[in-house]
């Protein structure tokens, strides 16, 4: 396994998202989701090389957006939730500004761990969100995020979930102005008939993160190798011309 | 020593916080308001290229923090064969933390020395480590360090440089000194160093610790690029070494060695091009907390009113200073000599002005603002500059304090829920300048900023013949702002009621200029007044703006896209750190007189 630092990573993945074709702004966004995830122990990198494959074939959409007071439904059209998602979840911010709280229908999603670092900037406004989807291993785990954060950091608590039954497919997300705002079925789990099966709590992820923030991030040497060859397509071809574009010697 | 002329003068005392009120171009400090220069003033392109380097330059922050806390350093090893080649560690111990500064110098064919970035092959290599080496790392170090971008790094590693001998000055001083001579000072003063580096890297590039680790886990370099700038003046250091030992080898029994006089005289080359201007674009957060600091500087002085007789007659030997390192100052480009003279020709008059009773009188009633408003008037943008950072000298009580604030947490913040309108007039309040541009005439759209396979070098090209405009970098921060404008007043037609997220539903690939926009309407320092890609656009500017943070001295431009510049010049040896010196002696300096 290769060692590189968190700015290197961030600055290596930006390149390579804006080889994808995203935009400043998206491809910024989606390179520090990739990296947070994996300070966090979600696992960002092992996601990304698993969603590379598609995110190289296909162009992507920005998500469809439609809405009813502060309820969203969000269509991805099978695409990653590394694009396009921060307007969408900006709006979810938006009208639980609003209301108090408002949830999200997230369809036809992929990687929808990726939406996780975009709601802790939310809360780092001062507000509480949590997310759950069905593993696509296994419909019957469902892996449920809680998030509490201010100013000053975030608070994250993970746990999975078993029913005895598959659940649905989609991501449902809910942001709310305080954990009280919450709607039952977000703040209840047990209430829905699921037993817990693992929890991780927020002191646990806290330290994980501050190990890796503050050493080096290790990655397969494939991926780092595959995210350099994607950069590069961004890079211009160099000819006597353009070396004179530079300098002098 | 030479004693410097503010030595009376008073000495930084405790830091006195200060906090940005972005309603108005005013800072509450220490309780009091203080009126900053208007951005339009501060960030005009032109402007920044007439900055001068000041007391919080990064290399006269190092050194003073150097002297302060009494940093000891050792050589470890000097294993160089006759001609200067092998390796050779120092040992850095400073309070709890010791670190190692690793230099390996190795043969180079006189064709393979070459200033670029995209050279492969240097005279010298070089590392900064953290703690203590093992053998194991130093192998580490042996295969890699000579590798530069090519390499490694293990995260021990904080910054990573190279070097080439100066072809003007290294044979002729080891030539001296074997002589048993001292080097001609007024060759030192055509090129006052003996070797120039051409990068240094440090921010977590190449597998180096990052700089979020640096700065909270290296006391000593926990301000912006003092890992970088320590790692310049110990090539100066081994530079010195190095001729000397050369002369040594090549003279036994006559060579000498430098006299400390001409030691302190001699600097570290510097080869700076287009790389260093797309940091400023990208980092505007960064750059808004560094000018912000030297306009608070700036602010506190001009409000002081003790413009008393030690003080001008001061500030009257500080410009005759200037005067005389600049005209022993020799650079290439006749339009930078032409600067010279004109700031020398100003320094002139401004001395002989001071010296009038009725002036200095005026001075004496009316404060240093009346000096500023004069030099504005009577001598222009780079005499004021100029000026201010000699007034910083003055006061360093009042301006050595902002040098911890030079950090900064570079986030760029998102407020979806302001209305669409309210974004509109963000805009037309802080971006006037931008819009004022017209993109339809492709003189202002002539030029793009790309990165180049070679090593990713930061190139311009024309969009009228060169290949690559597909592919450019986005550093265009006047265009972007026209474009999101004209898209929201689009927007706003349809839907007057409009919120920022609606818009970026619509338009997500505005997304970076809204988040830019929002950020820096607080931050008035943050972007650089001008049209990067303007057919006349003089990327020099850029360059100077951030060298002057650096502390670089002798700017000396080899055409519009690179420049050659001078560091640590005059600065304290490291014999002297152990002595009671002041370590701010070293501004504008001037041919030792032996």
């Amino acid at each position: 396994m290769l060692r590189v630092s968190y700015g290197e990573l961030l600055a290596q993945l930006k390149q390579s998202f804006e080889a994808f074709g995203y935009s400043l702004g998206e491809y910024e966004s989606a390179a520090t989701c990739v990296l947070s995830l994996e300070l966090w122990g979600f696992g960002g990198l092992a996601l990304l090389e698993a969603a590379l494959p598609s995110l190289e074939l296909h162009k992507q959409w920005a998500p469809a957006v439609t809405y009813e007071s502060n309820a969203l439904m969000l269509d991805c059209y099978q695409g990653s939730a590394l694009f396009g998602l921060i307007p969408s979840l900006e709006l979810i911010y938006v009208k639980a500004r609003q209301h108090g709280a408002s949830r999200a229908t997230l369809l036809n999603c992929t990687e929808p761990e990726f939406v996780l670092p975009l709601l802790m900037q939310i809360c780092q406004r001062g507000y509480y969100a949590s997310i759950y989807w069905p593993s696509t291993e296994d419909p019957t785990h469902l892996r449920w995020v809680l998030l509490e954060g201010d100013v000053s950091g975030i608070r994250v608590d993970s746990k999975i979930w078993q029913a005895s039954a598959p659940l649905e497919t989609s991501v449902s997300i809910e942001v709310a102005r305080s954990d009280s705002e919450f709607s039952p079925d977000h703040s209840d789990p047990e209430g829905q008939g699921l037993s817990l099966q693992d929890h991780w709590g927020n002191a646990a992820l806290q330290a994980l993160f501050e190990e890796r923030y503050m050493s080096s991030v290790t990655i397969d040497p494939w991926l780092w190798s595959r995210l350099q060859d994607l950069g590069r397509q961004v890079l211009v071809p160099s000819s006597e011309a353009s070396r004179s574009g530079a300098g002098a010697d | 020593m030479t004693t410097s002329i503010t030595d009376q003068l008073t000495r930084a005392d405790n830091a006195i916080g200060a906090v940005f009120d972005p309603r108005v171009s005013t800072v509450i400090d220490d309780g009091a308001a203080l009126t900053l220069r208007p951005a339009a003033v501060v960030m005009d392109l032109d402007r920044l290229g007439m900055m001068q380097p000041s007391r919080l330059s990064f290399m006269r922050t190092l050194v003073r923090r150097m002297v302060q806390e009494a940093w000891r350093i050792t050589e470890e090893r000097f294993a160089l064969d006759n001609d200067g080649y092998g390796e050779a560690i120092y040992c850095l111990e400073a309070g709890a933390e010791s670190y190692r500064f690793v230099v390996f110098s190795s043969p180079l064919e006189k064709a393979h020395r070459n200033d670029r970035v995209i050279s492969n092959q240097w005279d010298l290599t070089m590392a900064l480590v953290r703690g203590n080496l093992s053998d194991a790392q130093l192998d580490q170090l042996r295969l890699n360090v000579p590798l530069q971008e090519a390499g490694r790094m293990e995260e021990t590693v904080l910054v990573l440089s190279r070097a080439n001998r100066s072809a003007r000055s290294f044979a002729e001083v080891v030539a001296a000194l074997a002589a048993g001579q001292q080097p001609d000072v007024e060759r030192l003063k055509i090129a006052g160093y003996l070797c120039r580096t051409t990068a240094v890297y440090g921010s977590g590039k190449f597998g180096m610790a990052g700089w979020h680790v640096v700065k909270t886990s290296c006391r000593s370099f926990r301000t912006p690029f003092s890992g970088e700038m320590f790692t310049c003046y110990m090539l100066r250091h081994f530079s010195c070494r190095q001729v000397e030992h050369i002369a040594r080898q090549r003279s036994p029994g006559s060579a000498v060695t430098l006299a400390p006089e001409i030691e302190r005289y001699i600097g570290i080359g510097n080869a700076t091009g287009l790389g260093m201007a797309p940091f400023l674009i990208k980092h505007p957060v960064l750059i808004s907390h560094w000018m912000t600091q030297r306009e608070i500087a700036l602010a506190r002085i001009m409000s002081q009113t003790d413009c008393d007789a030690p003080k001008l007659c001061a500030l009257q030997s500080m410009l005759e200073q200037v005067v005389q390192h600049l005209q022993e100052t020799t650079v290439a480009a006749d339009y930078q000599t032409s600067r010279n003279q004109i700031l020398i020709a100003a320094c002139l008059a401004l001395i002989s002005k001071v010296a009038q009773p009725v002036f200095s009188d005026a001075l004496k009633r009316g404060g240093w603002q009346v000096l500023q408003t004069f030099v504005e008037d009577h001598y222009g943008p780079a005499a004021e500059e100029l000026v201010q950072v000699l007034l910083f000298e003055l006061y360093p009580h009042l301006v050595d304090s902002l040098e911890e604030s030079m950090a900064a947490d570079e986030t760029l913040d998102l407020d979806s829920g302001m209305t669409l309108i309210e974004l509109l007039v963000l805009l037309e309040t802080h971006y006037d300048w931008a819009l004022n541009i017209d993109f339809n005439d492709p003189n202002h759209h002539a030029l793009f900023w790309y990165r180049s396979e070679e090593k990713m070098e930061p190139r311009l090209g024309d969009r009228a013949c060169d290949a690559g405009a597909e592919r450019e970098l986005p550093l265009l921060i006047a265009l972007g702002v026209r474009q999101c404008f004209d898209a929201i007043q689009k927007s706003l037609a349809e839907n007057p009621e409009s919120l920022v997220v609606d818009f970026l539903i619509e338009h997500p690939d505005q997304l970076a200029t809204v988040r830019r926009v929002q950020t820096l309407c607080g931050l008035p320092y943050g972007d650089i007044r001008g049209n990067l890609s303007d057919r006349n656009l003089e990327p020099m500017h850029l360059l100077r703006a951030k060298l002057s943070f650096f502390g670089v001295g002798k700017f000396d431009p080899k055409s519009k896209l690179w420049v050659r510049n001078t560091m640590f010049q005059g600065a304290p040896i490291i014999e002297d750190l152990s002595q009671d010196i002041n370590p701010d002696h070293w501004y504008f300096p001037t041919a030792p007189v032996l």
